[in-house]
């Protein structure tokens, strides 16, 4: 991606930043972090609140990198994993906004995306594995 | 006459785990008695696991931090004196609505630490004061479990224990490798249908409220058959004040309620069961002329003596996958291998490890990002697959002891909605509980290891679980250094009872709830005889 000066400014910039750090998946069928922006209102505008204090710092990070007009995913990754205290908000809402997904939860199924009235059945107890914790107190 | 204008025999401040044990057995004895709850009723529908974003909203509408949530019941607290902020909740059945059910009952020696130890303080009664409360409290909660560790006091009687999963096999394995004590959890949780109650269905969303009502929160249990027994319960109450007109005796109390209206409603016994920072803050708001600096307050302990039961946490890393979030959140196994003091120990008493299933995947993907761990870009849902749930989670809870430098006062600025002040926190780990935590440490990653993780995180104190907030106004038989007597009666007032964790003298190392239900019980019938000896009226008010 080329990126000039008021790419840092727009809502495409955004999408680029959130495709980026969680892209979909075609064969395991997941969306991408940005295909799940609508999903979720409330977090999709938390997310724009804080992403100006993101952008602010990736700027500072993408110029100090001296990579004028070569933007990449794997920037704004290294980025990411930087993991600096001013991007966190961001990252924060981005992991809410798509792990509270239906769409993505339902990818996992043997993991999430279980909800009541569902259920999970358990294994049974087998407790003789207690035998050892019993003979220790006999023996004591 | 409207409920808020009658004389009742009793008010109980608060909903929670004691106050609804209180009101139950009061209730049940034919006492007329109100409940004043300043939260509101959850009905299960509105629990948070209905839906997928669970966990978006336990980190909002649900979290148990009171600063975060900013609900319009609950009071801000001042946290900034402590490492450990408070966790609670307000509504009907308090903080059990959202608590994850690990249900064990103290020790003997829980209640005799100066004696056996030379630390901390003898409660006034013991152990076997509390036995069949304990008996029938864990009746009427539901508790499950599996009888006959060797660790635990003799009992009969539990429902069949919650499923330890494949993570309490891999668990407990290591510790039969280190030749350490362990058991499957105590749970206040129902694992067998019953009349009004629905079995576990294992989908790990304790935390945030049992849709199922599996789960043994108070709105769930008590609530129900004591208000067939004819308790009043008004939600939506805030209560600011004791009123008390006479030395030695209070009238009433003053609330606003659910109109934001002040109101005033007598009784002739007050029980407060607002939890462990609740009811010190009610006391200290609760001037006047007569008490100056808060009522039941003439020794200046109340506040004082804050226990929080400090938490290590360690977390192994496993290749297999272990279903870490399946099952109820808090409950699997626990161990009580350093329990009690040992002479080769830098530290008097001990701690209970609690085996912890892990957290949903939104709460799982924060902490790897806490830990800079997190992988973005093309692998990240790889990560997530080849991560997630494969960790096992155990939690150390800390046996705090008393010191009168860990208290509670009220805020000179912060305020809730009705102006009364807010709690402020004033707490630090004593060298006793770091050097106690420091072990815990080591232990868990031990443990960690024997189980072949293959990587281990552990750190304490955990900052937002000041679940167990205990001390605040605690029983003894010296009026100069405790706040009710053996009864939970106030040294200083005659018909004022304290049933909730404040009364505790000592932490123990374990949850407290089942400890709270079982002295409130016991309170029950000792205000009950009394009220039989006052020749007051069983079927309504005199």
């Amino acid at each position: 991606m080329d990126l000039h000066e008021e790419q840092f400014e727009n809502s495409e910039f955004l999408i680029f930043v959130l495709d980026s750090l969680i892209p979909g998946h075609k064969e395991s069928e997941l969306p991408s972090a940005a295909q799940v922006l609508s999903s979720n209102l409330v977090v999709a505008n938390e997310i724009a609140a804080t992403f100006e204090q993101f952008n602010n710092d990736f700027r500072k990070f993408y110029e100090s990198r001296d990579r004028v007009n070569h933007m990449s995913s794997n920037l704004v990754v290294e980025f990411a994993t930087l993991g600096s205290s001013s991007s966190s908000p961001f990252l924060r809402k981005v992991l809410e906004l798509y792990y509270t997904d239906a769409r993505v939860l339902s990818k996992f199924p043997e993991f999430a995306g279980i909800t009541f009235p569902n259920s999970r059945k358990m294994p049974q107890n087998n407790f003789e594995i207690l035998e050892p914790v019993i003979d220790r107190s006999e023996k004591n | 006459m409207s409920a808020e204008e009658e004389e009742y025999d009793v008010i109980v401040v608060g909903s929670g785990a004691a106050g609804a044990a209180i009101s139950w057995r009061l209730g049940t004895l034919g006492v007329n008695v109100l409940c004043l709850e300043q939260g509101r009723r959850y009905s299960p529908e509105e629990f948070p696991s209905n839906a997928v974003n669970w966990e978006s909203r336990k980190l909002s509408s649900f979290s148990p931090n009171p600063n975060i949530r900013k609900g319009e019941h609950d009071y801000p607290i001042n946290n900034n004196g402590s490492p450990i902020e408070i966790a609670n909740f307000n509504a009907v059945g308090g903080s059990t609505v959202i608590f994850s059910g690990h249900f064990p009952r103290f020790q003997a020696t829980d209640f005799l630490t100066k004696q056996t130890d030379g630390v901390g303080e003898d409660w006034p009664i013991q152990y076997q004061d509390l036995a069949d409360y304990y008996g029938l409290n864990e009746k009427v909660q539901g508790v499950s479990g599996l009888v006959g560790d060797p660790k635990y006091p003799d009992i009969q009687e539990l429902a069949p224990p919650i499923s330890i999963g494949k993570i309490g096999h891999k668990i407990g394995t290591a510790f039969n490798e280190l030749g350490w004590h362990w058991w499957p959890s105590y749970s206040a949780i129902v694992t067998k249908a019953t009349n009004h109650r629905n079995p576990c269905i294992n989908l790990g969303t304790c935390n945030t409220g049992c849709s199922q009502g599996a789960k043994s929160s108070a709105d769930v249990s008590y609530w129900p058959m004591a208000i067939d027994s004819g308790v009043k319960l008004l939600a939506e109450c805030t209560v600011s004040k004791i009123l008390s007109a006479d030395k030695n005796k209070v009238s009433g109390v003053e609330y606003f309620n659910s109109n934001g209206d002040l109101k005033v409603s007598k009784a002739k016994f007050i029980v407060l069961a607002a939890s462990g920072i609740g009811t010190p803050r009610i006391l200290l708001n609760s001037t006047n002329a007569l008490y100056p600096q808060g009522l039941a307050n003439s020794s200046g302990m109340v506040g004082k003596n804050l226990m929080l039961h400090p938490l290590a946490y360690i977390q192994g890393e496993f290749d297999e996958d272990l279903q870490s979030n399946w099952g109820p959140q808090g409950c699997a196994i626990m161990s009580q291998e350093f329990y009690a003091s040992r002479d080769e120990n830098s530290f008097r008493r001990g701690y209970t490890f609690q085996l912890l299933r892990g957290p949903g995947p939104l709460e799982w993907m924060l902490s790897q990002l806490r830990r800079k761990e997190l992988i973005w870009g093309k692998q990240h849902s790889e990560f997530f697959k080849s991560h997630f749930n494969r960790s096992a989670d155990i939690a150390a809870i800390i046996e705090d002891l008393p010191d009168v430098n860990n208290f509670i006062d009220l805020d000179p600025n912060l305020k809730d909605r009705y102006g009364i002040p807010a709690p402020r926190i004033h707490y630090s780990l004593s060298d006793n509980s770091k050097k106690m935590l420091a072990h815990a440490l080591t232990k868990g990653k031990e443990l960690m290891k024997a189980a072949g993780a293959k990587s281990v995180f552990a750190f304490g104190p955990v900052k937002d679980t000041g679940w167990h907030i205990m001390g605040t106004a605690r029983m003894g038989s010296d009026p100069l250094s405790s706040i009710v007597d053996k009864n939970c009666k106030s040294h200083d007032v005659d018909n004022l009872y304290i049933v909730d964790s404040s009364v505790f003298v000592t932490s123990s190392a374990v949850n407290p709830a089942n400890t709270i239900q079982a002295i409130a019980l016991r309170a029950g019938d000792i205000i009950a005889d009394r009220l039989t000896t006052m020749g007051a009226s069983r079927n309504g008010s005199t």
